[in-house]
């Protein structure tokens, strides 16, 4: 009976131990996959666009769109940082941080669909629009993400021993902007 | 209080203090590289035709300094406790 009860009790422990793991392959393997959702966005468009791009582009405001977006990722790295060392108020405003730049990139995008010279009609506008509404999508679930994660915070969760929610939503605001890192130059700069 | 208790508060105020110098030093640097690169990137693809090698390289350095600094992505196949 004890050693019955004791092989029924081994897994579940085994199971708690491989969780951290588990956690952080679940979130790349999720990485993966929407990966695959941008590069299939990506390559649509020069097969449908080429590489052309409209003479009249705002370059400057793709400029720094990226840059406020790329901002938002430093202070997101150090509000992970924080929460490690145990610094529940540190972590708290990076994170109030990078939701205001994340709204301030959101807003940015809304401006450049507004005052765009193309429309969704044509190949460029097309590729344009998909790829930057998906990817400001993903912005705007992000910045929930980190906001829940704020109040989660505010409320005494988290530790410097236990932060995997932190980490996730964190690891979250920085795979979108690595999919930025390569939108930005195929829809504004790239060339051949 | 004991010595020993109060050298061991201090041990861990600089072990605390190092390690967010260390994190903002981590930080500083990606900002530089992210805000260099960008520049970079913005300068050769307003003023160059056929770009593509070479922004491309800017973008997977890029993106690279991010999965392995800020995302940690070695931690992938590690089972670290949090």
């Amino acid at each position: 009976m004890a050693v019955h009860e004791a092989t029924r009790v081994a897994p579940h422990h085994e199971e708690e131990h491989n969780r951290p793991a588990m956690n952080q392959m679940g979130l790349w393997l999720f990485f993966v996959s929407e990966s695959f959702l941008f590069a299939a966005l990506a390559s649509a468009r020069f097969y449908i666009a080429g590489f052309d791009r409209p003479e009249h582009l705002n370059q400057a405001l793709g400029l720094g769109i990226t840059s406020i977006l790329l901002t938002s990722s430093v202070f997101a790295y150090l509000a992970e940082a924080a929460i490690v060392r145990g610094d529940r108020a540190a972590c708290k405003i990076y994170l109030l941080a990078t939701i205001f730049l994340g709204l301030v990139f959101a807003g940015g995008v809304a401006i450049e669909w507004s005052t765009a010279e193309f429309t969704a009609s044509e190949p460029y506008g097309t590729a344009f629009f998909s790829m930057t509404g998906l990817h400001a999508s993903h912005v705007l679930s992000g910045v929930g993400l980190l906001a829940l994660t704020y109040r989660l915070l505010s409320k005494g969760h988290f530790s410097a021993e236990s932060h995997w929610g932190v980490e996730a939503s964190i690891k979250y605001w920085h795979f979108v902007d690595v999919v930025w890192v390569f939108f930005y130059p195929i829809l504004y700069l790239f060339s051949w | 209080m004991s010595e020993e208790f109060l050298r061991r508060l201090d041990k861990q105020a600089c072990e605390w203090a190092e390690g967010r110098h260390r994190t903002k030093r981590v930080g500083l640097w990606m900002a530089v590289f992210l805000a260099v690169g960008t520049v970079l990137e913005y300068v050769l693809g307003v003023t160059i035709d056929r770009n593509l090698p070479i922004m491309l390289a800017i973008n997977i350095a890029e993106a690279a300094a991010i999965l392995w600094f800020f995302m940690h992505v070695r931690r992938a196949w590690r089972s670290e406790e949090h």
